[in-house]
């Protein structure tokens, strides 16, 4: 015999409780320890498993507990992070979307909304998601550093540049607040503003080498050679196992003039990650200089093998052919980099 | 005995530095006992090349086979590795020369000459610090009245080191192609002069080309001559001596040509080295023809070059009025043909040493030559300089690898600038000097690299961008169980079991027992005040209130709950009636209750039923009597409100008078202040 031992009323609104749908009487214990404690016990053995990133047993709690409350915004919120730490971007925004059904005005859903669907390639989406959170709790920094980030993607830089002054007045200690409003200061032109940025970036988190090597880009561009090769230094000593600060490193070596220094960092670059056609187009260029017309071909070659849309490889790569006496090859090249943009190209062409 | 002590210091100097001084081996008997037929042999090469050495220029070559035989039989002889240095010194394999004279050094040469030419060899080579090094040492073993003759010579040589190590360093993008053995032969050829668009071309060699030909006493090379080529199809082709005019028994050179390629200036060796003029008529060079003794005077006169409208000629004189060594004059042609009195071209062109082979670009204002002055970077290095606004500017380098630490000499270019050719020495030469073609790459083509851009921070290192929520207080849950019977019969009852938030006014919940036995269980999160109505059919309802408002810890309340028939006599406490403290004013929390005691009576109309208060003994009779009787008069007066009859209402007021629990405690006293529900009909 089966009883209906509840019957809830439209109106109830018993937050963080309600009482269990029992089917079989005969489940005396399981009546007895109480619907809305068990599900919230549920959840926080599932917060405490997500903690320790054991993700398919914290989503097997949050499974549970959502089988006995099926109104529990916190559990469907923190299966969404499972599901988004899982990769499962689709599978989160639908429970984010069921958090925020039940609770409309919680801001960290939708900045995870937010984050889920930038992630899964809808920036507009997202952006408009980080807008929402910042509506819901205008100190949700993290809302306005990916709403920042999507502005840059977008080339908005001032907007950028003002959601990036948002995160560190909240949070003046966010170096990557300052990483960023930096690069985005650098997009406008602002170079002093944006090696200020930069600095104090660094001196919030002195192991953020991606920082010098920003640095030391905008060195670069200003033909400070001697500084840049400094910050790409620090940048390697902080950590030397990123194939592009090598890569960067390399090519100021090259403006120096210190071709074997420059070869050593692109080999080195190119040990890291074969796949880098930047390195073989930069150690292209040492070969060029060292007069090895046809391992700069070679290089070259491999670089737009690697990457067909590499317009400077293609540039370079006619410079050298035309070293190699090879006038028709070098033009055909030339043309085709002015095809991919490169600029320079055009006059050679002529 | 000054020099031998002088020797032996150095001696003992790079015995000191080297550590390896080693013993000098000399063709004698003595030291090669055993092969007296060998040692013979070597002696006579010895001596053959000896005297082919000592004639030096073109004889060097010829030595130089002598002395290697020489040197097979005996490696170990000081003066044989310093000869064939100075024959490979000589050749256009100068980077041979290196490890004889440091062979020599090491035995121990007597001749300080030796570190001159090793600092030669090795500047020759573009090493150019060893070289440095060694011209330096030679320099300070030098005797004082030695330093005076030699050191100009020597810090020049270091000059020449230190230009080249830069030139070197920023090389001119240009293709340098030897012309081929059509043009050049084993023998020197040099001093192309084209026409301005580099189709016609004239040059001077050594190789013979007479039956017998004569050779120059003074360098036993054979005399010069001059031979002319045209460019058809993009190839040189096979040169031919320019008619039966020009070529002598002495030295005939091509100096000049101009600019329509129809004046030839040819340099002619007879009275100390004159100018001759040759026109071509379209079928033929005309007879050659000394230019005015104003321009040819009693002195040398060798390259030469016209302006492009033909009346302006530079020529390479070592006449007097110079700045040291040869130097550049110009001379201009009147309307009558007269040449003017040279001028010499001036300091910034001309420099204390030797300037050579001048050519006037057809632009009319670019003058090229060569000279052993200004920043060369050893020999003649050609240099460029402009006529601008009545002087000449700074000559400048042509650099490397147009230049060379040898010498650089003849150059000449097209009207168009993109081609120019000269005679210089290099590997691939086929002997001697050889006539080259430069191609101008023009400036440098950057090479573009763009650095990595890392801009956004998380995207270089992804941060935690994740929000918890983080784990909650579990709600504190009452677990309220029991079991519904009959009061009198003890058997289970199928009740309904309605769950009231007594604050709100809320119908919560509304189950039921287990038909079978009786049981029920709810649970109840903490922090409220509820009201239980028990109700089942032909039974008085019976109420409970449950006030866990302060409850912040799980626990299990058991509750067993008999319920009554409905039967004249019955009576059930209201649990859930509440007043104002000391008054009679219902609170609105028992509205929840009242509304089913109007349900029964509304479901019941035959009922009759009487409402007593009660009280507890606190504040006396009087007092307590008049308040359960108001207290009791306003649960009927809510009722009649809502509709019930008059009629089937009774009410009274008890006071203190039946207490269902002891008025010593205060728990008794809390139940004995009660609201009482009674069937009587």
């Amino acid at each position: 015999m089966k009883l209906n031992l509840i019957f809830l009323l439209p109106a109830l609104l018993l937050a963080s409780s309600a009482m269990l749908a029992q089917t079989a009487y005969t489940d005396t214990i399981r009546v007895g320890k109480g619907a809305a404690m068990e599900a919230e016990e549920l959840y926080n053995e599932g917060v405490a498993l997500f903690h320790e990133e054991e993700y398919s047993e914290a989503m097997q709690k949050f499974n549970e507990s959502i089988s006995i409350r099926d109104d529990f915004d916190l559990a469907f919120y923190n299966r969404g992070l499972v599901k988004y730490k899982m990769e499962d971007y689709d599978g989160a925004t639908e429970d984010f979307d069921k958090a925020l059904e039940i609770n409309p005005k919680n801001a960290n859903a939708y900045y995870s909304r937010g984050r889920a669907l930038q992630k899964a390639g809808d920036p507009e989406k997202a952006m408009t998601d980080y807008s929402l959170a910042i509506q819901n709790d205008d100190k949700l920094y993290l809302a306005y550093y990916y709403r920042g980030k999507v502005n840059f993607l977008l080339e908005e830089y001032q907007k950028a540049i003002d959601d990036f002054t948002n995160v560190v007045n909240i949070r003046a200690d966010y170096a990557y607040g300052y990483h960023d409003r930096g690069s985005a200061k650098a997009m406008t032109g602002d170079v002093s503003g944006a090696l200020a940025d930069y600095q104090q970036a660094a001196l919030l988190d002195p192991t953020m080498y991606f920082t010098y090597n920003a640095i030391g880009n905008l060195y670069k561009q200003q033909e400070k050679y001697e500084d840049a090769l400094e910050y790409y230094t620090t940048a390697v000593r902080i950590n030397d196992t990123k194939h592009y600060l090598y890569s960067n490193r390399g090519m100021v070596l090259l403006r120096l003039g210190k071709y074997d220094k420059a070869l050593k960092d692109f080999d080195k670059a190119i040990e890291l990650n074969p796949e880098y056609s930047a390195a073989y187009n930069g150690r292209g260029n040492v070969k060029y200089r060292l007069n090895d017309f046809e391992g700069a071909v070679a290089d070259y070659n491999k670089a737009i093998e690697l990457n067909p849309g590499f317009g400077e490889a293609y540039f370079n790569r006619g410079t050298s052919k035309e070293m190699l006496r090879d006038p028709d090859g070098a033009l055909k090249d030339w043309k085709k980099a002015a095809e991919l943009g490169v600029e320079d190209a055009l006059e050679y062409i002529e | 005995m000054y020099h031998i002590t002088r020797f032996f210091i150095i001696g003992f100097f790079f015995f000191i530095t080297f550590q390896a001084v080693a013993q000098n081996v000399e063709f004698t008997r003595s030291n090669f006992p055993n092969d007296r037929s060998g040692l013979r042999e070597a002696s006579r090469n010895l001596r053959r090349g000896d005297r082919l050495f000592e004639q030096g220029g073109g004889k060097y070559d010829l030595a130089l086979e002598y002395y290697l035989k020489a040197h097979n039989f005996n490696p170990k002889n000081a003066w044989l590795n310093y000869k064939i240095g100075v024959c490979y010194l000589n050749s256009i394999h100068h980077e041979k020369a290196i490890d004889f004279f440091e062979e020599a050094v090491r035995l121990n040469v007597p001749t300080l000459d030796v570190y001159f030419d090793l600092g030669h060899a090795f500047q020759l080579n573009y090493r150019f610090d060893e070289a440095i090094d060694q011209y330096r040492f030679y320099r300070q073993s030098l005797t004082p009245q030695e330093l005076i003759q030699q050191r100009d010579k020597v810090d020049k040589r270091i000059a020449e080191c230190n230009y080249a190590k830069k030139l070197v360093e920023k090389p001119v993008r240009v293709f340098i192609d030897n012309l081929g053995n059509r043009i050049n032969s084993e023998y020197d050829d040099y001093s192309p002069v084209i026409n301005a668009d580099g189709t016609k071309m004239l040059f001077t060699t050594r190789r013979p080309l007479r039956r017998r030909p004569r050779a120059d006493r003074n360098d036993h090379k054979y005399f010069e001559n001059i031979l002319e080529t045209r460019l058809i199809r993009d190839r040189w082709q096979t040169p031919k001596e320019p008619g039966r005019r020009i070529n002598t028994r002495s030295h005939d050179a091509s100096a000049g040509l101009s600019h329509d390629g129809n004046t030839l200036l040819i340099y002619r060796g007879k009275r100390g080295g004159d100018i001759h003029e040759s026109h071509w008529d379209g079928e033929q060079w005309s007879r050659p023809k000394r230019l005015h003794r104003r321009i040819n005077s009693d002195y040398w006169v060798s390259s030469a070059t016209l302006s492009p409208d033909g009346r302006t000629l530079y020529f390479v004189s070592d006449r007097p009025g110079g700045y040291g060594g040869k130097d550049i004059w110009q001379s201009r042609r009147d309307d009558r043909g007269d040449w003017s009195a040279p001028v010499n071209l001036g300091t910034t062109v001309n420099t204390e040493y030797d300037e050579a082979s001048v050519f006037m670009h057809p632009d009319g204002k670019t003058l090229y030559f060569s000279s052993q002055g200004h920043n060369s970077m050893g020999g003649f290095d050609i240099f460029k300089t402009q006529y601008i606004g009545g002087r000449w500017t700074e000559p400048e380098n042509l650099g490397h690898p147009i230049n060379t630490p040898g010498d650089d000499l003849f150059f000449s270019m097209t009207k168009d600038g993109e081609t120019g050719f000269y005679s210089t020495y290099r590997e691939d030469g086929y002997g001697g000097s050889d006539i080259y073609m430069i191609t101008f790459l023009g400036p440098e083509k950057p090479l573009i690299n763009t650095p990595e851009q890392q801009l956004i921070a998380s995207l270089a290192r992804p941060a935690d961008d994740i929000i918890t929520a983080e784990e909650i207080e579990v709600t504190p849950m009452t677990l309220l169980r029991g079991t519904i019977t009959d009061q009198e019969t003890e058997e289970p009852l199928f009740a309904t079991i309605e769950l009231y938030d007594n604050e709100e006014e809320l119908l919560l919940a509304e189950f039921t027992s287990n038909e079978r036995t009786g049981d029920y269980a709810i649970s109840l999160p903490g922090g409220k005040n509820y009201g239980i109505a028990v109700q089942a059919e032909d039974y008085l309802f019976h109420s409970e209130n449950i006030d866990i408002t302060e409850s912040m810890v799980h626990r299990e309340i058991i509750n067993d709950i008999q319920l009554k028939r409905i039967e004249v006599g019955k009576a059930i406490v209201l649990e859930n009636i509440f007043f104002d403290l000391g008054q009679a004013t219902l609170r609105p929390e028992s509205y929840a209750e009242l509304g089913i005691l109007y349900q029964l009576m509304e479901d019941n109309p035959d009922l009759r039923v009487k409402i007593s208060g009660h009280t507890c003994t606190v504040g006396g009779w009087e007092l307590n009597k008049r308040l359960s009787e108001d207290r009791a008069r306003a649960v009927v007066e809510f009722l009649i409100d809502r509709g019930i009859d008059r009629n089937r209402l009774e009410h009274a007021g008890h006071a203190y008078s039946q207490p269902i629990a002891s008025n010593e405690t205060e728990e008794g006293r809390e139940k004995n202040r009660r609201t009482e529900f009674e069937i009587i009909e």
